[in-house]
């Protein structure tokens, strides 16, 4: 379990993180999310040890995340590398910042590319390779000394739709095996991968955002198996009716609308009722109510 | 030191990937040869340009000494055109690794940071140390055969005391890199700082013998034991670990 307590860092007399607290569980991927300039990133690098914070702990397994550097991988927004490398020299260098010897780098090297789907390329420069590629050695490279702690800081923003599938795939994979934190802008694509997210704004966390489908208690959507017959708008005082279709409409109101009573009544009313729900809230929608009151 | 040794390797093999290890040397070369070329063919050169009757030249001046010609080719040549080109290769050496997520990928992983930059610090100077000795040693070997012998020792003096000077310029550029993000602004305070402090200097020899750049001041028949020669040494030595020790303290905080 990853605790990170009452973070705070200014930089050139800039507050960037503000008294952010959280904890990350074990397997758990957690999305990071919020606008461009949130600090996101800043986060990340504190939580890799990157970056040591003003005031504020970050603990891995009670103890100090600096101490575990050796269990940390990390994926950086830009992942250019050394482009006259070759994918295998790229791999064989951070290993042996990592403390690899040879005989263990010799057998991981096609292990992970294997893995993250670049065997192929082992002895491709990575000037050749595609933004999905590089990629994908950044996870390689992140993976590489087997850490249990993996930070991923946008790891597909730049893909394309299929680019963004094999990462959110390899992301779920990895997942079995390590505690994963990714900051991202692509809540629809995260929400395969990741449990919950967390959502920053200016430096302040603005709380959990849960990757479950919510509602929305102030909008009620009535479908019927036919026409709805005529009523009288007063029967619903405060209410708002919006006729979708002759067998769809909706209920808004300024309060929360209680289910079950709208159901009674509409019944009573002689509408032949196929489905009555609350109105689902995508996580996109909720992300910007939520960015939007800052 | 497995660490250092991987960056530092790392940083040669870019070299010789990227030419520099060829072109660097080649350069100071080129520069090396000017000097002694100028002045050896100094006469007909100065025949063919002027009037129709070119330019008369006093057939009593004295003829060029050895030793004159190779100071000038180091503290001519190679410290204004040669400088340019030194800070012009090595002022992306921390800001390239920034700007290619190659320093989050490093930094991030059981890696000193003073490690880091002494490997950045190290290799850069090396690389830049090669191709002037190249340079110097093939300026020497010709001017010694144009312009009679010169003393190894005083050519060494000379050469040893730029090499300490490129060695603080590679040290100073470092430091400039953990204020600024961006090569070029990099590079261009890097050559306005070292200009000045080899221009302060010789305009205040008695005030400012203790600066870096003094070193270059010297009267090229300083001897190597001499106490100006050993005291501008001294201060050299002392610069490079101030600059530094700032820049490590400075990287600190500003290493993302």
């Amino acid at each position: 379990m990853i605790q990170i307590s009452h973070l705070q860092l200014s930089l050139q007399r800039r507050l960037i993180l503000d008294d952010i607290s959280f904890t990350i569980h074990e397997h758990e991927c957690l999305g990071l999310i919020g606008p461009n300039g949130a600090g996101k990133t800043t986060l990340l690098k504190c939580l890799s040890g990157m970056i040591e914070s003003d005031r504020g702990s970050i603990t891995m397994s009670s103890r100090s995340i600096r101490q575990h550097q050796q269990s940390i991988g990390y994926l950086s927004q830009q992942t250019d590398f050394k482009s006259w490398m070759t994918c295998e020299q790229s791999l064989r260098f951070f290993g042996r910042l990592s403390g690899l010897d040879r005989a263990t780098l010799n057998k991981r090297i096609p292990d992970v590319l294997q893995e993250v789907g670049l065997l192929d390329q082992q002895t491709e420069v990575i000037e050749r390779l595609s933004g999905g590629m590089r990629q994908r050695l950044g996870i390689a490279q992140a993976i590489l000394h087997e850490p249990t702690f993996l930070i991923l800081d946008e790891p597909a923003s730049a893909l394309d739709p299929s680019g963004r599938h094999d990462i959110n795939q390899l992301i779920l994979r990895l997942k079995k095996r390590m505690t994963i934190i990714v900051s991202t802008h692509l809540l629809e694509d995260a929400k395969t991968c990741c449990d919950r997210f967390l959502v920053i704004k200016h430096g302040k966390l603005l709380g959990p955002l849960d990757n479950q489908r919510n509602v929305d208690q102030y909008r009620i959507q009535v479908e019927t198996l036919t026409a709805a017959p005529s009523f009288s708008v007063t029967r619903f005082p405060r209410v708002e009716i919006d006729r979708i279709n002759p067998c769809c409409y909706q209920f808004s109101a300024q309060q929360p609308l209680d289910l079950s009573e709208l159901a009674t009544t509409l019944i009573q009313l002689g509408w032949s009722i196929a489905s009555i729900a609350y109105q689902p809230i995508g996580l996109e929608e909720r992300f910007l109510d939520m960015v939007a009151d800052v | 030191m497995r660490t250092f040794y991987t960056l530092t390797w790392t940083e040669w093999l870019e070299a010789w990937k990227e030419w520099k290890i060829v072109w660097l040397p080649l350069f100071f070369i080129a520069l090396g040869v000017t000097q002694p070329l100028l002045l050896m063919y100094m006469d007909v050169l100065l025949a063919h340009v002027g009037n129709a009757d070119g330019i008369i030249v006093d057939p009593n001046r004295p003829a060029p000494q050895s030793l004159d010609v190779f100071s000038a080719t180091i503290h001519g040549q190679f410290n204004q055109l040669g400088l340019i080109v030194l800070i012009m290769s090595f002022m992306g050496l921390l800001a390239s690794d920034r700007q290619t997520g190659m320093q989050d990928f490093i930094l991030t992983r059981p890696v000193s940071r003073n490690v880091y930059l002494l490997s950045k610090w190290f290799s850069h100077g090396m690389i830049s140390l090669f191709g002037m000795l190249i340079g110097a040693l093939t300026s020497y070997c010709l001017t010694v055969y144009w312009f009679g012998s010169l003393s190894p020792l005083l050519a060494l003096r000379i050469i040893l005391d730029f090499s300490l000077w490129t060695l603080f310029v590679v040290s100073l550029t470092l430091l400039i890199s953990t204020f600024l993000r961006r090569a070029v602004p990099i590079g261009i305070l890097s050559l306005v700082v070292s200009l000045l402090l080899v221009a302060l200097p010789s305009l205040m020899p008695d005030i400012l013998f203790f600066m870096p750049g003094a070193l270059l001041s010297l009267p090229s028949h300083t001897s190597f034991f001499s106490s100006s020669h050993l005291i501008g040494i001294i201060s050299c030595l002392i610069w490079i670990l101030l600059t530094l020790g700032w820049s490590a303290l400075r990287f600190r905080k500003t290493a993302y």
